[in-house]
């Protein structure tokens, strides 16, 4: 028994909260939605262990992604939003395309004292294409 | 001493304390920051994710579930299916609706259903078959609607010219 719960507490320990931006630019010319030239897709996922669904302790660090922060409620949709628009500036990007969240809570996982939250958001971000912006500084002379 | 009944009574009381939540998170347009939707052209005003998660016996028949009705004052229903798709939506729409003058984009619904104990204490014990958990989410853009009278100024200008 004793083991079987240090083998789930080390497990715990291992996964517990981080916070990841992930990017992809592998797209070899194919466009995603109209005109706009995708630059990547992100993948940006936060995630922490709270105490009874409610109380943070082990949870992501947003301003510096791979690292944890302790009873800190980071896990939130807007801590992604600030990582996706920070990696789009970093990016040179202005659009975005097929924004979407997903909301986890897994209460049962820990037994219901222990439970996981993590909050995960994907966009693709873009620029406007080089015609196009050919366009724009034909039609501003 | 029988443990059945006081474990069974233990996951109902726990379920009953920690489950089926309605929640509405909510991040606004400032952090965009600067941003638009491809193909729109419109100013996002709002990421908005609606979600419900309840649990269900045999993953058919409701247990208890987060209260999806407007005018909950009670967070979750006891035997009501409230994790549902039209739900989700009456309460995103009702959330637009709040916020006149505004428009969705990049609307995505998410549903996920699951053995409620996946890693059971005993694996011997059915809790893991007998109670599933169910969720639905629908995550969306709210965007500022262009005003009517800027698109049809220019328009009529032209035809008198």
């Amino acid at each position: 028994m004793t083991r079987a719960l240090s083998t789930a507490a080390l497990a715990a320990i291992l996964a517990c909260g981080c916070c990841t931006v992930e990017s992809s630019h592998d797209f070899r010319g194919v466009k995603v939605g109209g005109n706009a030239e995708p630059i990547a897709v992100l993948a940006i996922e936060n995630s922490g262990w709270y105490f009874l669904g409610c109380l943070p302790i082990l949870t992501g660090n947003p301003d510096r992604p791979g690292h944890i922060k302790l009873f800190s409620d980071t896990v939130t949709l807007e801590n992604n939003i600030k990582m996706l628009s920070a990696k789009a500036r970093q990016e040179n990007a202005t659009e975005i395309a097929n924004l979407a969240s997903r909301v986890r809570e897994d209460l049962a996982i820990g037994f219901f004292i222990f439970g996981r939250k993590q909050v995960f958001t994907s966009a693709v971000i873009m620029r406007p294409a080089a015609a196009e912006k050919g366009e724009a500084a034909d039609g501003g002379k | 001493m029988k443990r059945g009944p006081y474990i069974a009574a233990a996951a109902a009381a726990m379920l009953a304390l920690t489950s089926g939540c309605v929640s509405i998170d909510r991040c606004g347009a400032e952090r965009l920051e600067g941003l638009t939707i491809n193909g729109t052209h419109a100013k996002p005003v709002e990421h908005i994710v609606v979600s419900n998660f309840g649990y269900y016996l045999f993953d058919v028949f409701p247990l208890v579930s987060g209260n999806a009705n407007p005018d909950r004052w009670f967070p979750f229903l006891i035997f009501s299916d409230q994790v549902k798709l039209s739900k989700m939506q009456s309460l995103l729409s009702a959330e637009i609706q709040r916020k006149r003058g505004r428009e969705i984009a990049e609307l995505n619904s998410h549903y996920d259903a699951a053995p409620c104990f996946s890693v059971s204490l005993d694996p011997k014990s059915v809790l893991g078959l007998l109670f599933c958990y169910r969720e639905v989410q629908l995550s969306a853009v709210l965007t500022e609607s262009e005003p009517a009278k800027e698109v049809d100024m220019p328009a009529a200008k032209e035809v008198r010219q």
